[in-house]
């Protein structure tokens, strides 16, 4: 621990840790000191002026953004000396700044406002014309730059350098012609671009969308989360007259570092999409008719029920989300697991379990870290922020990176050891690692041969690099996706944390980074065919029992999301109800999913857009989903938070529509006032979350308790598909797609990437292909057109598609979540 | 007076107000631009100067300029806004004469017209 | 497409290897283009910007603060005409505008035969000798119009 400095400032003694500016030095006791440059994320630069201020025994005045602390500092902040200085900067400032404040949309938001009217000279004493610059033109398809309005604070080009660490923005010219810009005049387009807009002090960088749409002062302002990917992040949504307006950082240390992703910014539209389903619809004759949502809710439970009587509960089935909040899937695990006594409940394809034999880390952890052990994960793609919280913990916390990955990341670039394995052969390197690991630990093995190099890819020799770097680490997070992993990999994965844990004097904790908004709630929840809620093993009876009441275990081993559509095909399965998921193309083997939707005697669908899945719906029903709903959700690091709603809706909340059939097949209805009521509730039956409650996760959210894994046995390679026609497909993550959330309309839509296929120059080599081609993959009887990239993305015998599209079809291609095969071939020529 | 790190010895025959124009001139384009004061401060003084040297310059422009270098003295983040303050304050300081003829030449042809 | 010659790429490695971080290599790759193309093509940036694990945008921040280098093609002559106190106190302003005339680039710019291009400069360092100009990389002091006519008229 540093030690602590006295001062005084403004005669106010306060006391600060070694290090702290002034500036913050003086927040911490209420003084302001007015900035423009200075931001607490980008730290001192010193170059506005803004913060002047008369430090005794100090000849001249300093800024508090540049100056840290010293013993006994006197700090004066309103000296006449003082008041002259800001005034004096202020009338500089403002020399060349348009007088378009009226049709600014800073306008009652904006620091040099504010500044201006508590610091600033009353009048002005400018003769001359203000320069001219340009007006409002597009800095890229989502921000517009207004070099008028400009003070040349380089807070947006320090952030490009710093934090985004793109260098993408920067400042061209000198002098008084200095001006913000990009490299030969590009779009300024990288995946967190909009954050220079927050930060901006002045109108020079706004949100094209939001441009003279509303005054800010008009509007309401919802601190709510964002519900794309596994990091949700803070935001405020903005709104006025129930109409979306924008959406704006809310900062907070412990999720975001006060960063969002474009996607959060701009990847919002679809809540005002005209492919929303807003009301319920049952097939009647070939017809879909509308009726009261609660209505068919009460029907849905009674035509369930009356399945689950003729054919027993196993012939009914539930594939939930991991974008539903807590309570909505918490209400369904009930109504399956209770009200209907089937174990079938899944919410995606991969094969996870919830729990960790390690602590479970939070974001500040991979800060705090001495190693970030990144397996099968892409932040950049994937979980954008989590991306940019380990380029910090890299380049300015001293933080070592080492990437396990079957695909070349951007990340890449900083690590300090990156191991790419063969696409599928996952498994085996985990085990190569922890192997290498327990070796020295004198601990068992597991079985077999797995450090050959033909195997996985990797060398002996580099996997020895890597289990050293691991093994001298003393605290590692280890950040993995379990949706990469292939077959029952995720179980060597968390043998591998097993056996880093075992390491003397080892920290070790991990970050199940998976892609989607609540994968950890939807575990935790229980929406898993083999675990209830909390991590407690379906087969585990007693414990069941125990939390849930006598009686609550079902004798039923649950199917999982694929096997249930196995069984739909088969006939056995009668009924299955869609949350918020879309299997025929979110699953593998479209045409096989929608045959075997098809046979089904009833399929309800509930989710907040029309899918490929809801058309053969027998019954739908509308689900709000973000922006109208609320509740709570999970992020990566098991933090907790509320998703509160930003707008109104006159539609009935899920959690009333599960509740009301739950409730209609109840003796006992219980009835919920409040999304609260449900997490007051699932606080005091899910184990981990006994300390959730709307007062605790309030402000920052709190972490739920660790959930512990079984383990304990060591896990054997699986049999490995070694043979196959053409290449092992892998199929990679793209932040912007186009999919349900982004669509052409889309704001984003000029990031959408054509359809392409990295290959190996190996691979390219032998196939006769080059950068440019047109190549189809060819699987399943279909085939995917994709343009070819050769860039050695991964080891040769692979391809690897970014999902670009919904309408790509992707997983068309594959069978399963294990290894898939595909051909690539040229186009036939006419 | 010294200019950009040399010594420069002029004599009466050179009009101060031109030689500080010029040297603000300088300084505005050596100007990196990063701070405030000094990016907007040189450039306002050459617009004054200007003025001053042309013919259209007032006193209350001088005093202007007098409170110019004032705000800009010790409060840029280097001393290039310093060294650019140097030559229009001595030259005020020191030849206020020659800056009053180019102002009173202008005030009496105001009276006169 | 700008390609760097091999020549270059001995040059640029030696350049590298002067200094503790790659990115400082960047003021003498810019110039090392200045000199042979004459000015930095946006292309150029780019292949200096990989060669040293920059940015195209932070190499053309650098380049675009110094006046020195130049983002249009120049004639085979450059000339920094200085017009800074000392020069412009023997008379440079007129001395700039004669040149200018005789080259007919009034103002500055590059001539119509791509031979000379004509720039103002702030202060080259030789006070000593005002007027003066530089050409390419030699220094010509104590300028008259006939001394000026003379150096142009001498250049092949």
């Amino acid at each position: 621990m540093s030690e602590d400095i006295n001062i005084t400032i403004n005669d106010q003694p306060v006391s600060v840790p070694k290090g702290t500016l002034v500036v913050e030095a003086a927040k911490k006791i209420g003084i302001e000191i007015p900035v423009f440059c200075y931001h607490e994320k980008l730290g001192p630069f010193g170059c506005c002026r803004m913060c002047l201020v008369e430090v005794e025994k100090m000849p001249k005045l300093t800024t508090a953004c540049t100056q840290t602390v010293m013993p006994d500092m006197v700090v004066k902040t309103e000296s006449p000396k003082v008041i002259k200085a800001q005034q004096g900067v202020l009338e500089f400032t403002l020399l060349n700044h348009p007088l378009d404040c009226p049709v600014c949309d800073k306008g009652g938001e904006c620091p040099l406002q504010n500044n201006t009217f508590k610091y600033g000279p009353g009048d002005t004493r400018m003769e001359f014309d203000r320069a001219n610059r340009d007006k409002a033109t597009p800095l890229s398809p989502v921000i517009t730059i207004d070099r008028e309005r400009c003070i040349a604070c380089q807070r947006c080009t320090r952030y490009s350098d710093i934090i985004e660490q793109e260098s993408a923005l920067v400042m061209l010219n000198r002098g008084f012609n200095n001006e913000v810009g990009t490299f030969n005049n590009e779009p300024y387009d990288t995946k967190y671009s909009g954050n220079v807009i927050d930060i901006c002090p002045v109108g020079a960088l706004t949100n094209t969308q939001f441009r003279f749409k509303a005054r800010t002062w008009d509007l309401d302002n919802s601190a709510t989360l964002c519900a794309h990917c596994g990091c949700n992040c803070n935001m405020t949504l903005g709104s006025r007259t129930n109409k979306f307006m924008r959406i704006e950082t809310r900062p907070n240390d412990l999720v975001d570092d006060g960063w969002v992703c474009d996607k959060a910014r701009f990847g919002y539209d679809f809540i005002e999409s005209d492919h929303r389903i807003v009301e319920a619809t049952n097939l009647v004759d070939g017809e879909y008719k509308v009726a009261k949502t609660l209505e068919i809710a009460r029907q849905t439970a009674e035509s369930l029920k009356k399945i689950v009587d003729e054919y027993g509960p196993e012939s009914i089935g539930f594939i939930g989300s991991p974008f539903g909040t807590n309570e909505e899937l918490y209400l369904y695990h009930k109504l399956f697991r209770f009200t209907l006594g089937t174990n079938n409940l899944d919410h995606k394809i991969y094969i996870d379990t919830p729990g960790l034999p390690v602590d479970h880390y939070d974001f500040l952890n991979v800060e705090t870290a001495n190693l970030v052990l990144l397996i099968g994960s892409d932040p950049a793609e994937e979980l954008p922020i989590l991306d940019l919280r380990i380029k910090k913990a890299i380049t300015r916390k001293g933080v070592k990176l080492a990437i396990l990955n079957d695909q070349k990341t951007e990340l890449d670039k900083i690590a300090d050891l990156s191991l790419m394995y063969d696409v599928g052969s996952d498994e085996i390197a985990l085990a190569a690692l922890a192997n290498s690991l327990a070796l020295e630990l004198d601990i068992e093995m597991v079985e077999g041969e797995t450090s050959d190099e033909s195997l996985t890819g990797i060398a002996e020799r580099r996997m020895k690099e890597m289990a050293e770097l691991v093994r001298t680490a003393m605290k590692v997070c280890v950040v993995y996706n379990p949706a990469s992993l292939t077959g029952n990999s995720i179980f060597m994965l968390k043998h591998l944390l097993g056996v880093i844990n075992k390491i003397p004097t080892m920290e070790c904790g991990a970050i199940p980074a998976a892609p989607f908004t609540n994968s950890l709630g939807a575990m935790d929840m229980g929406i898993l065919p083999d675990y209830y809620p909390g991590g407690i093993s379906s087969s585990d009876s007693g414990k069941v029992d125990q939390v849930w009441g006598d009686g609550s275990s079902l004798q039923s081993k649950g199917l999982s999301a694929l096997e249930m559509i196995d069984k739909a095909e088969s006939g056995e399965l009668k009924a299955l109800l869609v949350y918020r998921n879309n299997p025929v193309i979110d699953f593998p083997d479209r045409k096989r999913v929608e045959s075997a939707l098809k046979k089904l005697s009833l399929l309800v669908v509930h989710d907040m857009m029309k899918t490929e899945t809801s058309v053969l719906a027998t019954t739908v029903l509308p689900s709000n989903g973000p922006g109208y709903d609320e509740g709570t959700t999970t992020n990566i690091g098991g933090r907790v938070q509320y998703r509160k709603r930003g707008l109104n809706t006159k539609n009935s909340p899920d959690w009333k529509i599960i509740s009301k059939m739950i409730n209609s097949l109840s003796e006992k209805p219980i009835e919920y006032l409040t999304s609260f009521s449900v997490t007051e509730e699932l606080s005091q039956t899910v184990p981990g979350y006994s300390e959730i409650s709307k007062k605790s996760i309030k402000k920052e959210g709190k972490t739920r308790e660790k959930i512990e894994s079984a383990n304990g046995v060591v896990p054997e390679i699986g049999k490995v598909e070694s043979s196959g026609q053409g290449l092992k497909l892998r199929i990679a993550e793209q932040l912007f797609a186009k999919d349900k959330i982004l669509d052409a309309s889309s704001p984003l839509a000029h990031h959408f990437l054509p359809s392409t296929l990295c290959l190996h120059k190996k691979d390219a080599l032998k196939l006769d292909l080059s950068n440019g081609d047109q190549a189809i993959l060819a699987a399943n009887g279909v085939e995917v057109k994709a343009i070819v990239e050769v860039s050695n993305r991964c080891n040769p015998g692979a391809v690897i598609v970014p999902r670009v599209s919904d309408d790509q079809g992707l997983l068309r291609l594959s069978r399963s979540c294990s290894v898939n095969w595909v051909e690539v071939k040229k186009p036939k020529v006419e | 007076m010294l200019g950009s790190g040399a010594l420069i010895v002029m004599d009466h025959t050179v009009n101060i107000v031109e030689a500080a124009l010029r040297m603000s001139y300088f300084y505005m384009h050596e100007s990196c631009g990063k701070c405030t004061p000094c990016r907007e401060g040189t450039r306002w003084m050459y617009q004054i100067l200007n003025d001053i040297q042309n013919g259209k310059g007032s006193s209350k422009q001088v005093e202007k300029l007098e409170d110019i270098c004032d705000n800009m003295s010790f409060k840029c983040f280097c001393a290039l806004g310093d060294a650019a303050v140097a030559p229009v304050a001595s030259s005020i300081m020191h030849f206020r004469s020659d800056y009053d003829e180019l102002i009173k030449n202008l005030e009496s042809d105001e009276v006169s017209a | 497409m700008f390609v760097f010659t091999s020549e270059d790429e001995n040059k640029i490695e030696k350049i590298i290897k002067k200094y503790p971080v790659k990115q400082s290599a960047l003021l003498p790759l810019l110039t090392l283009v200045q000199r042979r193309e004459g000015y930095i093509s946006p292309e150029a940036m780019q292949a200096i910007g990989k060669k040293l694990d920059l940015s195209p945008g932070y190499v053309q921040s650098v380049m675009s603060f110094y006046t020195m280098y130049h983002t249009e093609p120049t004639g085979k002559y450059i000339i920094l005409f200085c017009h800074n106190i000392s020069c412009q106190l023997n008379g440079a302003d007129n001395l700039f505008a004669y040149t200018g005339q005789k080259l007919g680039v009034s103002g500055g710019g590059t001539t119509e035969d791509k031979k000379f291009t004509l720039h103002k400069e702030e202060c080259l360092a030789a006070c000593c000798g005002a007027p003066m100009m530089r050409i390419n990389d030699i220094f010509h002091e104590n300028l008259t119009k006939e001394k000026i006519d003379q150096i142009l008229d001498s250049l092949p």
